[in-house]
């Protein structure tokens, strides 16, 4: 498992641009760390057939700052899920980090979910049971990495998302912002290749909302992560780096 | 009774059924809401029905087992006393003779009674020895009957089993029938010829020719010998004189009785005065009745626990309900939606799901009566016991009516109190915020000080401030101690410990408010953004503290031992099933609410443990958290499983305490085989019996291990040194043989000075005055300082018996223990308060020897000195001295024991007792059954009766162990309850948590991982009430069972703890909640991530 873990990391991180050069991250230059081709998922349902994506090809590069955007309904939400290896696919490759995710197990795709991979949702999804500095460290737990260690991290993440303070809150005793910053810090503790956001600032007031872009935006810059954001907002397109236009289950 | 329950329940489950209609066909809306939820989720509406299901299947399997039971010892009396439901005799002692005019009146009386089958004037004759002189064999105790035929109906009917003349008119002046009783005690065959002993013609013999073998025949299973009456009049030389007339009824000999009363009333009218009409059926269905009353009250006990369970079960699963429907709930009440409009939709659902449980549960729940009962069969059947499973259909509809109507009562409760919620919260899916409730004050002023206020909003204000008052503790505490104080005039334990509960109750509420309102004024400092999550802090941590103490203090004082709370606390107990069961439930609660509120505390340990567990630390991590954050659920979750095993302990230990007397036929016997009693003449002694067998029959001599005689002796005791010096009653015997080697009598206790048992027995043997004596005859200090569990004092029929299995209904003198002819005699050579001590059980335990003084300061044993004398009074008194204790734990051996020489001088001038009876011990290959035949033979002309022990232990204890059988098999179906508790909590959790599987399988957790996770979850939740159960039953059941439950010193039942049954249950406990968990976990793990992050 280690193997796969540095072999990721040295091919993502071995290749990646000068953080300073976006016009190498936003177009497609790049070694692409997430690659798709001929995506096709259709939804049946007592005889009814939805096709949610229709032949989709992509190619983000590491590093890059994506927004997948489009109207509902036109399958963002799907692509997403597929390209992270939460859903699967009819037909089609993807590739993540040159790892052909079609191939690979379910247990496969978890392990490399847990360590490549960070999650943000329009609904938070923190566990209520855990505290925010408990829900942030949790990926690091399955990393098995030392307790004490991952604590540091967690907090060291919650004070750089400006919630120091409320490490011992739990997520019903915060607000959405704070909640969704709790989500983010979370998303990136395992310091991964890719993080994932699916309308990450849906459930948020425009203040909150600029302030978790504002975030997404800093640590893509500082670390040099994947960032692919599903969202059906304009104004959150535009912070990106590249924009994906998503129309009737393809890309358009 | 039952016909008039079946009426209400039928008409209230008419009645409810009727509202639920009006309110479906006013409000379209509630029924096609309530129907599409019941459509919308199949697997969740079949885990709900399955769950309701399970109250009625409690209920009916509890009902068919005990309408069972009852047939069975219905049956079983019946049989007993046979055809006979009336007997007419005329009171005072003796034979009772009386004209057979009296007879002829009777039979004209009756002669066109459309309730009478039969009529039978009749001369019995009791307690005769009858020898079968072909067989060469000997029976004590039977009646010899003489009927007049003319009009015996089903009396003469004799179902004889050869095809010899079996009718009455049939028979011969030297004919006789032999019931099948006497048949087979004799060994009997047609063509054989008896001779029939009694003092009713002293002297004589009536010699008879057996003409066929019956059945039962009109005395039931009493041994009877039928002969034809002038034969019996001629021998007894009673002619024209009869003693009973037999009447039996029309229909069925089960419920022939029922017009007992009117028959015996119209009996009435044309005898003479000095005449009574006994209700032979009805008397004995009554005596059998009341001798099942012990299991009849395990069965209601384990019926009230069963209810108590499902009432959880049914919370739980609205509970869970409710709470998946939260969100959607919050919606309807955002959108004008009335609270009671919300009640009313989930209600009417609910009805749905109780309607479709309600006959599938009471078929099942019968099927699984029926299945228990069948399957018990095979265990019973060498009982010979009538096993037929009864189902009254009157009683299938009052468990179909009522498990209806109990489980829409429980759900309408649920649904009630867990339909109030904060919309806003709801539609957010966030915790509810605190309790915004006006203030206590102004809420008084709207009930009882403003002018022109609305009643409703005075009403709403009254309750709020009976509510508030509730909360502050002022009411529980008025309460409580207003109810202590009545239950103490009134000298009603059970109130006063009610109200002893509901005060401390009420103190620690009062002290939570007190506490909380300090912390509030210190929260005030704070800033306001903090201020909200601060209190609610303090008032978890409040809470935990007063659960705590609370629960502990419940189970405290419920659990304490009777010494401590003698002195500590007022009464708990005076003895019923209701007091049995709220000691359980509130030791149960007890501990689940100090164990529930404070799990993230006890779990703490664990935590620990799980963060250094490797690879599993993060499955141990998320496992252990949710059971904490989760308290309402595991809480009830905890209650069922503690319920559950505290239930099957309790039960258990019951049945394990009342079926060891009857279960442990060895310990029972002693290890002894066949007991035998010369009938006819003294035999002289086992040297006797010894060379008998010497001389004629070597190869029984060859198979006798040991022999051993008892002669019971009439002897009071006193102990100088003891607490109670006084004279005092207890069985003795004079014992021989074997006997003094220890054979059959292991002793618990040696006074100091004797290396082994040997040296004790030797010492009784070898020195005239040593004596042993039985663990019975301590008093309750003494044995528990020798770490001896004292059996309960001896009965009335351990005074005039054996020392082994004197309850034995089998050798002909011990049957009729004191009214056997010699003990009647010796009892009349004793004074009038002997006697009357003697007849009266309850008087006779105040006078019984308690033994109080044997040990020394180390807590040894001492040779400890009485004195006796026998009661008959030749005023020779006699010092013995104690040097041993007889092991009787289990009550199977009673008396002071020594030898001859010992008790000769207080015999001295007094009549001797020739009432030897023998026990032997046969070598381990040897057939019991032929060499109790045989001994019979060969001593034949001592007319000495044997009695294989075993087997006549086991036809006289058949109900006993078959009740038993079935209560343990009923009990283990606790275990479904709580293992389907355990499966729909599991399943309700994973629907739940859809979302957040799905995250934590997002984040990385594998399949097996998330089921590792509800593994986790649910053992805990089942091993922490296992253990809690566990812990309650036995802490009960070990201080609350003698004073108690099954009224150990009247009964002389000892708490035996199955200690293998125990593990068993432990063992099958967590093995159901792993198989409740497999499902739950299975589901869990197939979560596809992706779809479950869209799961709402």
């Amino acid at each position: 498992m280690n193997d796969l873990w540095n072999m990721l990391r040295g091919a993502a991180r071995g290749d990646r641009a000068d953080p300073q050069d976006r016009t190498a991250r936003d177009a497609p230059t790049q070694p692409a760390i997430i690659e798709a081709s001929d995506l096709t998922k259709t939804y049946h349902s007592h005889g009814i057939e939805v096709r949610a994506l229709d032949g989709v090809n992509l190619k983000i590069a590491s590093g890059a700052m994506v927004a997948i955007m489009g109207a509902s309904g036109s399958g963002k939400s799907t692509l997403l899920n597929c390209l992270a290896g939460l859903d699967t696919i009819d037909s089609g490759r993807i590739h993540i980090a040159g790892q052909d995710m079609a191939e690979m197990s379910d247990r496969a795709r978890t392990a490399l979910r847990s360590q490549t991979m960070g999650f943000v949702f329009q609904t938070f999804n923190l566990l209520p049971v855990l505290d925010a500095v408990e829900n942030v460290e949790l990926p690091l737990l399955i990393l098995r990495v030392p307790a004490t260690e991952a604590r540091r991290r967690a907090r060291a993440l919650l004070d750089a998302v400006g919630l120091a303070h409320r490490e011992h809150h739990r997520p019903a005793e915060l607000s959405g912002g704070q909640r969704q910053r709790v989500a983010i810090a979370r998303a990136l503790i395992n310091d991964p290749l890719i993080v994932w956001a699916d309308e990450p600032t849906g459930s948020l007031d425009s203040e909150a909302a600029d302030e978790i872009m504002h975030l997404f935006a800093r640590f893509n810059q500082e670390q040099q992560q994947t960032i692919v954001i599903v969202t059906h907002a304009p104004e959150i397109g535009a912070r990106a780096g590249q924009n994906l236009l998503m129309r009737d289950g393809r890309l358009v | 009774m039952t016909t008039s329950l079946a009426m209400l329940s039928v008409t209230a489950t008419i009645v409810v059924v009727i509202i639920l209609l009006v309110w479906g066909i006013g409000d379209a809306f509630i029924v096609r809401q309530s129907l599409r939820n019941f459509q919308r989720r199949p697997l969740r509406t079949m885990v709900i029905i399955v769950g309701l299901m399970l109250t009625t299947v409690l209920i009916a399997a509890a009902s068919t087992v005990n309408a069972t039971l009852v047939l069975a010892v219905k049956t079983v009396a019946i049989a007993n006393v046979g055809r006979v439901d009336e007997s007419v005799l005329q009171n005072g002692e003796g034979l009772g003779l009386f004209p057979v005019q009296i007879g002829t009146t009777v039979m004209a009386r009756l002669a066109q009674d459309p309730l009478v089958a039969g009529v039978a004037p009749s001369l019995r004759i009791d307690g005769a020895l009858v020898i079968d002189t072909t067989q060469r064999q000997v029976r004590g105790s039977v009646n010899i009957l003489g009927m007049d035929p003319r009009q015996a109906g089903p009396l003469r009917d004799f179902s004889a089993q050869t095809s010899a003349p079996s009718t009455l008119e049939q028979l011969g002046a030297g004919d006789a029938i032999l019931n099948a009783s006497v048949a087979t005690a004799l060994h009997a065959s047609v063509g054989d010829h008896i001779a029939i002993y009694s003092s009713s013609w002293a002297g004589q013999a009536l010699q008879l020719r057996v003409v066929a073998i019956g059945g039962a025949g009109p005395l039931g299973q009493q041994q009877t010998v039928l002969t034809p009456l002038s034969t019996l009049q001629h021998i007894a030389a009673a002619p024209g004189m009869i003693n009973r007339v037999y009447i039996a009824n029309v229909g069925n000999p089960l419920t022939g009785s029922g017009e007992s009363t009117v028959i015996a009333r119209t009996i009435q009218s044309v005898l003479p005065p000095g005449f009574q009409v006994q209700l032979v059926k009805a008397d004995a269905v009554n005596y059998a009745l009341s001798a099942e009353t012990l299991f009849g009250r395990i069965l209601n006990l384990y019926t009230l626990f069963a209810l108590a369970i499902d009432v959880l079960l049914i919370v739980l699963i609205f509970a869970l309900l409710a709470a998946e429907r939260r969100m959607d709930l919050g919606t309807l009440r955002a959108f004008g939606f009335q609270r009671g409009q919300l009640v009313e939709v989930m209600l009417f659902e609910a009805a749905l799901y109780n309607a479709t449980a309600a006959l599938p549960g009471a078929l099942a729940g019968l099927g699984l009566g029926y299945l228990v009962v069948t399957l018990i069969n095979p265990t019973v059947a060498h009982l010979g016991f009538p096993l037929l499973v009864r189902v009254r259909p009157v009683d299938f509809v009052v468990t179909l009516c009522l498990g209806f109507l109990f489980s829409l009562l429980i759900t309408a409760l649920t649904i009630s109190a867990t339909s109030k919620l904060n919309i806003a919260a709801a539609l957010h899916n966030a915790p509810d915020p605190p309790s915004t409730a006006p203030h206590f004050h102004e809420l008084w002023q709207t009930a009882v000080g403003r002018q022109h206020e609305q009643w409703q909003r005075r009403l709403a204000s009254f309750v709020g401030v009976l509510w508030g008052g509730c909360w502050r503790g002022f009411i529980p505490l008025a309460f409580g101690l207003s109810t202590m104080a009545l239950a103490a005039r009134h000298d009603q334990p059970l109130a006063s410990a009610i109200g002893a509960v509901v005060e401390i109750g009420g103190i620690v509420l009062l002290l939570r408010w007190l506490v909380l309102w300090r912390a509030a004024r210190d929260i005030q400092r704070l800033r306001e953004d903090e201020r909200l999550t601060a209190i609610e802090r303090k008032r978890r941590q409040i809470d935990r503290v007063s659960t705590m103490f609370f629960g502990a203090y419940l189970v405290v004082y419920w659990g304490m031992p009777p010494m401590i709370a003698h002195y500590l606390a007022p009464s708990r107990f005076n003895g019923g099933i209701e007091e049995f069961f709220l000691a359980g439930i509130l030791m149960v609660l007890g501990i689940v609410l100090a164990g529930a509120m404070n799990l993230s505390w006890l779990l703490t340990p664990l935590r620990a443990l799980g963060a250094r567990s490797g690879r599993l630390r993060h499955i141990m991590f998320i496992g252990l958290i949710y059971p904490a954050y989760q308290r309402l659920r595991t809480g009830i979750g905890l209650a069922l499983f503690a319920l559950v095993t505290f239930v099957m302990v309790v039960m258990a230990s019951l049945t394990n305490s009342t079926s060891q007397r009857y279960n442990d036929i060895s310990q029972l016997t002693g290890g002894y085989d066949i007991i035998g009693q010369s009938l006819s003449q003294p035999i002289g002694g086992i040297d006797a019996i010894q060379r008998k067998l010497a001389e004629s029959d070597t190869h029984t001599a060859a198979a006798i291990q040991n022999i051993s005689a008892a002669v019971e002796l009439p002897l009071a005791i006193i102990e100088p040194g003891g607490n109670d010096a006084g004279w005092r009653l207890y069985p003795v015997a004079e014992v021989s043989g074997d006997f003094l080697k220890g054979a059959g009598l292991p002793l618990v206790a040696r006074a100091q000075g004797y290396a082994t048992d040997a040296a004790v027995w030797a010492a009784v043997r070898d020195h005239p005055g040593d004596v042993v004596i039985d663990a019975g005859a301590l008093a309750t200090d003494e044995a528990a300082t020798l770490g001896i569990q004292a059996p309960g004092p001896p009965q009335l029929e351990h005074f005039a018996a054996p020392p082994i299995a004197a309850t034995l209904l089998g050798p002909s003198s011990l049957e009729s223990a004191i009214s056997a002819p010699q003990t009647q005699a010796l009892l009349r050579q004793t004074s009038p308060e002997v006697r009357a001590l003697l007849s009266q059980p309850a008087q006779l335990l105040a006078y019984t020897l308690r033994l109080s003084n044997l040990t020394d300061a180390d807590g040894k044993l001492q040779p400890t000195t009485v004195w006796a004398e026998d009661f008959r009074g030749n005023a020779q008194a006699a010092r013995m001295t104690i040097i041993g204790i007889v092991n009787n734990t289990q009550g199977q051996r009673y008396g002071m024991l020594g030898t001859v020489a010992t008790f000769a001088p207080l015999e001295r001038g007094l009549t001797g007792i020739s009432n030897s009876y023998y026990y032997f011990q046969l070598r381990p290959s040897a057939d019991v059954s032929a060499i109790a035949r045989t001994l019979s033979s060969d001593l034949l002309e001592y007319g000495f009766e044997t009695t294989v022990i075993s087997q006549a232990l086991r036809d006289l204890n058949a109900p006993e162990l078959f009740a038993t059988q079935v209560l343990l098999r009923l009990v283990g179906l606790m275990l479904f309850v709580g293992t389907a508790a355990l499966m729909i909590s599991g399943l309700r959790s994973v629907v739940e948590r859809r979302q957040q599987i799905g995250m934590l399988r997002a984040l990385g957790f594998q399949r097996w991982e998330i089921q590792l996770v509800f593994f986790v979850e649910t053992v805990l939740v089942a091993f922490g009430g296992t253990l809690a159960g566990l812990g309650m039953g036995l802490l009960l059941c070990h201080n609350g069972f003698a004073l108690t439950f099954t009224d150990a010193t009247q009964l002389g039942i000892a708490l035996i703890i199955p200690w293998g049954t125990i593990a068993a249950i432990l063992l099958i406990a967590i093995a159901a909640a792993a198989v409740a968990v497999a499902i739950p976990a299975y589901q869990a793990s197939r979560v596809p991530p992706a779809a479950a992050m869209r799961y709402e």
